[in-house]
Protein backbone atom coordinates (compact mmCIF):
# COMPACT_ATOMS: atom_id res chain seq x y z
CA UNK A 1 0.00 0.00 0.00
CA UNK A 2 1.95 2.67 -1.32
CA UNK A 3 1.11 6.64 0.56
CA UNK A 4 -1.52 7.65 -2.42
CA UNK A 5 -3.62 4.36 -1.17
CA UNK A 6 -3.23 5.31 2.24
CA UNK A 7 -4.51 8.53 1.79
CA UNK A 8 -7.70 7.20 -0.72
CA UNK A 9 -8.85 4.74 2.32
CA UNK A 10 -8.64 7.68 5.14
CA UNK A 11 -11.18 9.41 2.28
CA UNK A 12 -13.29 6.53 2.57
CA UNK A 13 -13.80 6.84 6.21
CA UNK A 14 -13.39 10.91 5.98
CA UNK A 15 -16.28 11.58 8.41
CA UNK A 16 -14.56 10.16 11.32
CA UNK A 17 -11.23 10.90 11.26
CA UNK A 18 -9.97 13.34 13.79
CA UNK A 19 -6.73 15.21 15.02
CA UNK A 20 -3.53 13.95 13.38
CA UNK A 21 -5.16 11.81 10.27
CA UNK A 22 -7.68 14.70 9.66
CA UNK A 23 -4.85 16.99 9.70
CA UNK A 24 -2.68 14.83 7.07
CA UNK A 25 -5.51 14.01 5.27
CA UNK A 26 -6.41 18.07 4.79
CA UNK A 27 -2.86 18.35 3.71
CA UNK A 28 -2.54 15.71 1.14
CA UNK A 29 -5.65 16.88 -0.28
CA UNK A 30 -3.99 20.40 -1.16
CA UNK A 31 -1.37 19.06 -3.13
CA UNK A 32 -3.36 15.94 -5.01
CA UNK A 33 -5.95 16.25 -7.51
CA UNK A 34 -6.76 12.53 -8.20
CA UNK A 35 -7.79 12.68 -4.26
CA UNK A 36 -9.63 15.56 -4.46
CA UNK A 37 -11.44 13.98 -7.26
CA UNK A 38 -11.86 10.78 -5.49
CA UNK A 39 -13.24 13.25 -2.24
CA UNK A 40 -15.61 14.89 -4.64
CA UNK A 41 -17.24 11.15 -5.82
CA UNK A 42 -17.23 9.83 -1.89
CA UNK A 43 -19.20 13.15 -1.13
CA UNK A 44 -21.44 12.26 -4.64
CA UNK A 45 -21.73 8.98 -3.37
CA UNK A 46 -22.70 10.16 0.35
CA UNK A 47 -25.44 12.01 -1.04
CA UNK A 48 -26.67 9.14 -3.41
CA UNK A 49 -27.22 6.85 -0.40
CA UNK A 50 -28.40 9.29 2.83
CA UNK A 51 -31.87 9.45 1.59
CA UNK A 52 -32.36 5.83 1.81
CA UNK A 53 -32.28 6.39 5.26
CA UNK A 54 -35.92 8.24 5.18
CA UNK A 55 -37.15 4.92 4.76
CA UNK A 56 -40.75 4.93 5.67
CA UNK A 57 -41.26 1.71 8.30
CA UNK A 58 -43.54 -0.84 7.46
CA UNK A 59 -46.87 0.24 7.96
CA UNK A 60 -48.29 -0.88 11.46
CA UNK A 61 -45.23 -2.01 12.68
CA UNK A 62 -45.23 -0.10 15.77
CA UNK A 63 -49.18 -0.74 16.12
CA UNK A 64 -48.08 -4.44 15.97
CA UNK A 65 -45.35 -4.50 18.08
CA UNK A 66 -47.29 -2.38 21.44
CA UNK A 67 -50.41 -4.55 21.03
CA UNK A 68 -48.38 -7.49 20.95
CA UNK A 69 -46.63 -6.80 24.20
CA UNK A 70 -49.79 -4.92 25.56
CA UNK A 71 -51.96 -8.50 25.27
CA UNK A 72 -48.59 -10.37 27.10
CA UNK A 73 -49.25 -8.02 29.64
CA UNK A 74 -52.55 -8.33 30.10
CA UNK A 75 -51.75 -12.18 29.82
CA UNK A 76 -49.80 -11.81 32.64
CA UNK A 77 -52.25 -10.55 34.76
CA UNK A 78 -54.79 -12.95 33.69
CA UNK A 79 -53.27 -15.64 33.06
CA UNK A 80 -56.24 -18.46 32.65
CA UNK A 81 -58.84 -15.70 31.30
CA UNK A 82 -61.77 -17.63 28.82
CA UNK A 83 -62.29 -14.91 26.09
CA UNK A 84 -66.04 -14.42 25.89
CA UNK A 85 -67.82 -16.08 23.47
CA UNK A 86 -69.08 -12.65 21.99
CA UNK A 87 -66.01 -11.40 21.42
CA UNK A 88 -64.65 -14.89 19.84
CA UNK A 89 -67.67 -14.37 17.31
CA UNK A 90 -66.96 -10.71 16.83
CA UNK A 91 -63.39 -11.49 15.81
CA UNK A 92 -64.80 -14.02 13.32
CA UNK A 93 -67.36 -12.49 11.78
CA UNK A 94 -65.31 -9.17 11.37
CA UNK A 95 -62.83 -11.52 8.99
CA UNK A 96 -59.52 -11.33 11.57
CA UNK A 97 -59.07 -15.05 10.34
CA UNK A 98 -58.45 -14.77 6.91
CA UNK A 99 -58.09 -18.56 5.69
CA UNK A 100 -60.20 -21.28 7.03
CA UNK A 101 -60.02 -21.75 10.24
CA UNK A 102 -60.83 -25.35 11.74
CA UNK A 103 -59.12 -26.19 14.69
CA UNK A 104 -57.72 -28.78 17.11
CA UNK A 105 -57.16 -32.10 18.12
CA UNK A 106 -57.85 -32.55 21.05
CA UNK A 107 -56.98 -35.63 23.43
CA UNK A 108 -58.16 -37.63 26.31
CA UNK A 109 -57.12 -36.90 29.90
CA UNK A 110 -53.97 -38.23 30.17
CA UNK A 111 -52.53 -36.10 27.43
CA UNK A 112 -52.71 -33.25 30.34
CA UNK A 113 -51.07 -35.23 32.48
CA UNK A 114 -47.80 -35.22 30.13
CA UNK A 115 -48.45 -31.67 28.81
CA UNK A 116 -45.55 -30.25 26.89
CA UNK A 117 -44.67 -34.12 25.44
CA UNK A 118 -44.42 -33.80 21.91
CA UNK A 119 -44.73 -37.72 21.08
CA UNK A 120 -48.33 -38.07 22.48
CA UNK A 121 -49.29 -35.12 20.68
CA UNK A 122 -47.58 -36.45 17.81
CA UNK A 123 -49.29 -39.88 17.85
CA UNK A 124 -52.73 -38.49 18.45
CA UNK A 125 -52.05 -36.56 14.76
CA UNK A 126 -50.76 -39.35 13.29
CA UNK A 127 -53.89 -40.72 13.89
CA UNK A 128 -55.36 -38.92 11.69
CA UNK A 129 -53.06 -38.97 9.14
CA UNK A 130 -50.79 -36.37 9.95
CA UNK A 131 -47.24 -36.38 10.08
CA UNK A 132 -44.89 -33.67 11.53
CA UNK A 133 -41.59 -32.70 11.15
CA UNK A 134 -40.49 -30.97 13.69
CA UNK A 135 -37.49 -28.29 12.70
CA UNK A 136 -35.49 -25.57 14.20
CA UNK A 137 -35.16 -23.34 11.02
CA UNK A 138 -36.01 -19.88 11.31
CA UNK A 139 -39.54 -19.11 9.71
CA UNK A 140 -41.06 -16.06 7.90
CA UNK A 141 -43.40 -15.58 10.92
CA UNK A 142 -41.45 -15.54 13.71
CA UNK A 143 -42.17 -18.08 17.14
CA UNK A 144 -43.21 -14.96 18.81
CA UNK A 145 -45.10 -13.79 16.40
CA UNK A 146 -47.33 -16.93 15.94
CA UNK A 147 -47.33 -16.95 20.02
CA UNK A 148 -49.25 -13.54 19.74
CA UNK A 149 -51.48 -14.76 17.15
CA UNK A 150 -52.63 -17.58 19.26
CA UNK A 151 -52.95 -15.64 22.32
CA UNK A 152 -55.22 -13.12 20.84
CA UNK A 153 -57.49 -15.99 20.79
CA UNK A 154 -56.76 -17.81 23.81
CA UNK A 155 -55.25 -15.42 25.95
CA UNK A 156 -53.52 -16.74 28.60
CA UNK A 157 -53.92 -20.53 27.41
CA UNK A 158 -51.08 -21.05 25.01
CA UNK A 159 -48.55 -23.96 26.60
CA UNK A 160 -46.15 -24.76 23.64
CA UNK A 161 -45.52 -23.30 20.00
CA UNK A 162 -43.09 -25.99 17.89
CA UNK A 163 -42.31 -24.91 14.38
CA UNK A 164 -43.33 -28.44 12.40
CA UNK A 165 -43.49 -29.35 8.64
CA UNK A 166 -47.09 -30.67 8.57
CA UNK A 167 -48.46 -33.14 5.80
CA UNK A 168 -52.14 -35.28 5.62
CA UNK A 169 -52.48 -36.68 2.49
CA UNK A 170 -56.09 -36.51 3.30
CA UNK A 171 -55.98 -33.08 3.72
CA UNK A 172 -55.90 -31.06 0.93
CA UNK A 173 -54.97 -27.52 2.68
CA UNK A 174 -51.58 -28.83 3.40
CA UNK A 175 -50.80 -29.64 -0.55
CA UNK A 176 -48.46 -32.54 -1.47
CA UNK A 177 -45.19 -31.05 0.13
CA UNK A 178 -46.57 -30.37 3.46
CA UNK A 179 -46.93 -26.69 5.19
CA UNK A 180 -44.93 -25.07 7.54
CA UNK A 181 -46.52 -24.04 10.65
CA UNK A 182 -46.37 -23.40 14.22
CA UNK A 183 -48.25 -26.13 16.07
CA UNK A 184 -49.30 -24.14 19.31
CA UNK A 185 -50.62 -26.29 21.73
CA UNK A 186 -53.46 -24.47 23.68
CA UNK A 187 -54.16 -25.22 27.19
CA UNK A 188 -57.90 -25.90 27.65
CA UNK A 189 -60.06 -24.00 30.10
CA UNK A 190 -62.88 -24.92 32.37
CA UNK A 191 -65.50 -23.72 30.18
CA UNK A 192 -65.84 -23.94 26.28
CA UNK A 193 -63.55 -23.64 23.90
CA UNK A 194 -63.66 -22.34 20.58
CA UNK A 195 -67.57 -22.02 20.66
CA UNK A 196 -70.29 -20.33 19.47
CA UNK A 197 -72.53 -19.59 22.20
CA UNK A 198 -74.50 -22.30 22.83
CA UNK A 199 -71.64 -24.55 23.06
CA UNK A 200 -70.76 -25.82 19.75
CA UNK A 201 -68.13 -25.72 17.69
CA UNK A 202 -67.48 -22.72 15.38
CA UNK A 203 -66.18 -24.82 12.26
CA UNK A 204 -68.44 -27.19 10.55
CA UNK A 205 -65.55 -30.06 10.40
CA UNK A 206 -65.17 -30.48 13.88
CA UNK A 207 -68.87 -29.85 15.17
CA UNK A 208 -70.67 -33.17 14.13
CA UNK A 209 -73.05 -33.10 17.10
CA UNK A 210 -69.68 -34.11 19.08
CA UNK A 211 -69.43 -33.32 22.63
CA UNK A 212 -66.62 -30.47 23.49
CA UNK A 213 -63.58 -31.58 25.13
CA UNK A 214 -63.43 -30.27 28.61
CA UNK A 215 -60.03 -31.58 29.19
CA UNK A 216 -56.64 -32.29 27.16
CA UNK A 217 -54.91 -30.57 24.39
CA UNK A 218 -56.05 -28.34 22.00
CA UNK A 219 -53.56 -28.19 19.16
CA UNK A 220 -53.70 -25.17 16.63
CA UNK A 221 -52.24 -24.87 13.53
CA UNK A 222 -50.80 -21.31 11.83
CA UNK A 223 -49.47 -20.93 8.97
CA UNK A 224 -45.49 -20.14 9.05
CA UNK A 225 -45.64 -17.84 6.27
CA UNK A 226 -48.81 -16.04 5.83
CA UNK A 227 -49.89 -15.91 10.19
CA UNK A 228 -53.15 -17.47 9.48
CA UNK A 229 -54.56 -20.65 10.90
CA UNK A 230 -55.48 -23.67 8.96
CA UNK A 231 -56.65 -26.66 9.38
CA UNK A 232 -55.47 -29.32 11.94
CA UNK A 233 -57.80 -31.87 12.74
CA UNK A 234 -61.48 -32.65 13.93
CA UNK A 235 -61.84 -33.52 17.33
CA UNK A 236 -62.05 -36.22 19.63
CA UNK A 237 -64.15 -35.91 22.19
CA UNK A 238 -62.60 -36.63 26.05
CA UNK B 1 -43.82 -4.41 35.37
CA UNK B 2 -40.58 -3.03 36.92
CA UNK B 3 -38.69 0.18 36.32
CA UNK B 4 -35.41 0.24 34.83
CA UNK B 5 -31.92 2.40 35.50
CA UNK B 6 -31.59 2.42 31.99
CA UNK B 7 -28.88 4.32 29.78
CA UNK B 8 -29.50 3.96 25.93
CA UNK B 9 -26.64 4.25 23.71
CA UNK B 10 -26.45 4.83 20.11
CA UNK B 11 -26.15 7.58 17.92
CA UNK B 12 -27.45 9.33 20.42
CA UNK B 13 -27.73 8.83 23.99
CA UNK B 14 -30.88 8.55 25.63
CA UNK B 15 -31.08 8.59 29.60
CA UNK B 16 -34.88 7.47 30.77
CA UNK B 17 -35.96 7.86 34.27
CA UNK B 18 -35.50 4.95 37.06
CA UNK B 19 -39.20 4.88 37.01
CA UNK B 20 -39.50 3.77 33.17
CA UNK B 21 -41.30 0.88 32.62
CA UNK B 22 -40.38 -1.29 29.74
CA UNK B 23 -42.79 -0.26 27.63
CA UNK B 24 -41.69 3.26 28.26
CA UNK B 25 -38.06 2.12 27.03
CA UNK B 26 -39.08 0.06 23.93
CA UNK B 27 -41.76 3.23 22.64
CA UNK B 28 -38.66 5.87 22.79
CA UNK B 29 -36.38 3.13 21.03
CA UNK B 30 -38.83 2.74 18.80
CA UNK B 31 -38.98 6.47 18.19
CA UNK B 32 -35.44 6.24 17.50
CA UNK B 33 -35.02 3.26 16.03
CA UNK B 34 -38.17 2.27 13.93
CA UNK B 35 -37.22 4.23 10.87
CA UNK B 36 -33.17 3.62 10.45
CA UNK B 37 -33.85 0.26 11.40
CA UNK B 38 -36.32 -0.22 8.79
CA UNK B 39 -33.51 1.07 6.12
CA UNK B 40 -31.10 -1.06 7.47
CA UNK B 41 -33.45 -3.86 7.57
CA UNK B 42 -34.35 -3.34 3.56
CA UNK B 43 -30.70 -3.00 2.66
CA UNK B 44 -30.56 -6.73 3.88
CA UNK B 45 -33.54 -7.88 2.66
CA UNK B 46 -35.41 -8.57 -0.34
CA UNK B 47 -38.95 -7.70 0.61
CA UNK B 48 -40.90 -5.65 2.91
CA UNK B 49 -42.66 -8.40 4.67
CA UNK B 50 -39.52 -9.99 5.64
CA UNK B 51 -38.35 -6.43 6.72
CA UNK B 52 -41.65 -5.94 8.66
CA UNK B 53 -41.41 -9.45 10.33
CA UNK B 54 -37.77 -8.97 10.99
CA UNK B 55 -37.97 -5.40 12.83
CA UNK B 56 -41.14 -6.62 14.43
CA UNK B 57 -39.27 -9.65 16.27
CA UNK B 58 -36.54 -7.37 16.88
CA UNK B 59 -38.14 -4.59 18.87
CA UNK B 60 -39.91 -7.68 20.84
CA UNK B 61 -36.92 -9.33 21.62
CA UNK B 62 -35.64 -5.79 22.76
CA UNK B 63 -38.80 -5.59 25.02
CA UNK B 64 -38.21 -9.18 26.37
CA UNK B 65 -34.52 -7.68 27.23
CA UNK B 66 -35.48 -4.91 28.88
CA UNK B 67 -38.10 -6.61 30.44
CA UNK B 68 -35.26 -8.70 32.30
CA UNK B 69 -33.66 -5.87 33.68
CA UNK B 70 -30.98 -5.62 30.74
CA UNK B 71 -29.78 -2.48 28.90
CA UNK B 72 -30.99 -2.03 25.42
CA UNK B 73 -29.20 0.28 22.97
CA UNK B 74 -28.92 1.09 19.67
CA UNK B 75 -25.81 -1.45 18.39
CA UNK B 76 -27.59 -4.12 20.07
CA UNK B 77 -30.95 -3.60 18.24
CA UNK B 78 -28.63 -3.36 15.21
CA UNK B 79 -27.16 -6.64 15.81
CA UNK B 80 -30.39 -8.82 16.78
CA UNK B 81 -31.99 -7.08 13.61
CA UNK B 82 -28.95 -7.88 11.65
CA UNK B 83 -29.17 -11.53 12.98
CA UNK B 84 -33.11 -11.90 12.43
CA UNK B 85 -32.51 -10.98 8.78
CA UNK B 86 -28.99 -13.89 8.08
CA UNK B 87 -32.18 -16.08 9.55
CA UNK B 88 -34.73 -15.13 7.01
CA UNK B 89 -31.98 -15.17 4.31
CA UNK B 90 -30.60 -18.80 4.99
CA UNK B 91 -34.37 -19.97 5.36
CA UNK B 92 -35.38 -18.33 2.27
CA UNK B 93 -31.89 -20.01 0.65
CA UNK B 94 -33.27 -23.37 2.17
CA UNK B 95 -36.90 -22.54 0.88
CA UNK B 96 -35.54 -21.30 -2.83
CA UNK B 97 -33.13 -22.93 -4.08
CA UNK B 98 -33.22 -20.90 -7.82
CA UNK B 99 -33.21 -17.46 -6.71
CA UNK B 100 -30.81 -16.43 -3.89
CA UNK B 101 -32.41 -13.24 -2.75
CA UNK B 102 -28.89 -12.11 -1.50
CA UNK B 103 -28.38 -11.13 -4.59
CA UNK B 104 -32.07 -9.49 -5.64
CA UNK B 105 -32.85 -6.25 -3.78
CA UNK B 106 -35.49 -4.73 -5.89
CA UNK B 107 -38.51 -3.32 -3.65
CA UNK B 108 -39.30 -0.06 -3.89
CA UNK B 109 -41.10 2.39 -1.48
CA UNK B 110 -44.37 3.82 -2.75
CA UNK B 111 -43.83 7.23 -4.01
CA UNK B 112 -40.04 6.65 -3.88
CA UNK B 113 -38.29 8.80 -6.46
CA UNK B 114 -36.64 7.60 -9.31
CA UNK B 115 -33.20 8.54 -7.98
CA UNK B 116 -33.83 6.52 -4.96
CA UNK B 117 -34.83 3.84 -7.08
CA UNK B 118 -31.89 4.10 -9.32
CA UNK B 119 -29.71 4.04 -6.37
CA UNK B 120 -31.11 1.01 -4.90
CA UNK B 121 -30.77 -0.87 -8.14
CA UNK B 122 -26.93 -0.11 -8.05
CA UNK B 123 -26.70 -1.51 -4.63
CA UNK B 124 -28.53 -4.73 -5.55
CA UNK B 125 -25.66 -5.38 -7.60
CA UNK B 126 -23.47 -5.41 -4.60
CA UNK B 127 -23.16 -8.09 -2.44
CA UNK B 128 -24.97 -7.65 1.31
CA UNK B 129 -21.59 -6.98 3.31
CA UNK B 130 -21.07 -3.95 0.55
CA UNK B 131 -24.51 -3.05 1.15
CA UNK B 132 -24.43 -3.12 5.05
CA UNK B 133 -21.24 -1.57 5.52
CA UNK B 134 -22.31 1.20 3.25
CA UNK B 135 -25.26 1.81 4.68
CA UNK B 136 -24.13 1.71 8.39
CA UNK B 137 -21.21 3.86 7.75
CA UNK B 138 -22.73 6.58 5.21
CA UNK B 139 -26.02 6.40 6.01
CA UNK B 140 -26.50 5.93 9.56
CA UNK B 141 -23.38 7.34 10.44
CA UNK B 142 -21.49 5.01 12.56
CA UNK B 143 -17.61 4.99 13.22
CA UNK B 144 -16.08 1.94 12.11
CA UNK B 145 -15.34 0.95 15.17
CA UNK B 146 -19.00 0.63 16.10
CA UNK B 147 -19.42 -1.48 13.17
CA UNK B 148 -16.65 -3.80 13.79
CA UNK B 149 -18.63 -4.13 17.53
CA UNK B 150 -21.79 -4.67 15.25
CA UNK B 151 -20.59 -7.31 13.08
CA UNK B 152 -18.22 -9.04 15.35
CA UNK B 153 -15.14 -8.07 13.61
CA UNK B 154 -12.01 -5.90 13.76
CA UNK B 155 -12.68 -1.36 13.57
CA UNK B 156 -9.51 -2.24 10.77
CA UNK B 157 -11.48 -5.45 8.80
CA UNK B 158 -14.30 -2.41 8.69
CA UNK B 159 -12.51 -0.06 7.46
CA UNK B 160 -10.70 -2.16 4.03
CA UNK B 161 -14.18 -3.27 3.55
CA UNK B 162 -15.98 0.18 3.30
CA UNK B 163 -13.12 1.26 1.28
CA UNK B 164 -13.82 -1.62 -0.68
CA UNK B 165 -17.34 -1.13 -1.10
CA UNK B 166 -16.93 2.35 -1.91
CA UNK B 167 -14.59 1.55 -4.97
CA UNK B 168 -17.09 -0.97 -5.85
CA UNK B 169 -20.31 1.35 -5.96
CA UNK B 170 -18.80 4.10 -7.40
CA UNK B 171 -17.40 1.94 -10.31
CA UNK B 172 -21.26 0.35 -10.49
CA UNK B 173 -22.92 3.81 -10.43
CA UNK B 174 -20.24 5.41 -13.37
CA UNK B 175 -21.14 2.09 -15.60
CA UNK B 176 -24.47 2.09 -15.19
CA UNK B 177 -24.63 6.09 -15.71
CA UNK B 178 -22.19 5.14 -19.14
Amino acid sequence: VNRHDTHRRLLARCDELKGREAERLRAHLLVCDACRELARGYDVQDAMLRPLGQIRPPPALRDAVLASIDRREETNKEPRHTPPAGRLRTWFLGGVVAASVVIAGAFGATSLLDRGSPPSVQMALAKKGYTLLFSRAPAPIGRNVAKQIALAFFPGRVSGVRLARVLNGRAPAFGPGGRLCWMISIVPPDGPLLTQPGNTWLDAASAQGRALPRTGYLVVFVDAKRGTFVLASSADSA
Amino acid sequence: VSGHDVSVAGIDGVHLSDSATSRDVLVDLMNRYEQPLSGYLSVLLSDRDAVRDCAQETFLRAYEHLERGKAVNGQWLYKVARNKAIDHIRHLRRVRTAVDTLETLDWTQPGESERIAAVRRTLAQLSPDDREILYLFIVDKFETAEIGAMLGIRAGAVRVRLFRARERFRALHQKDRS
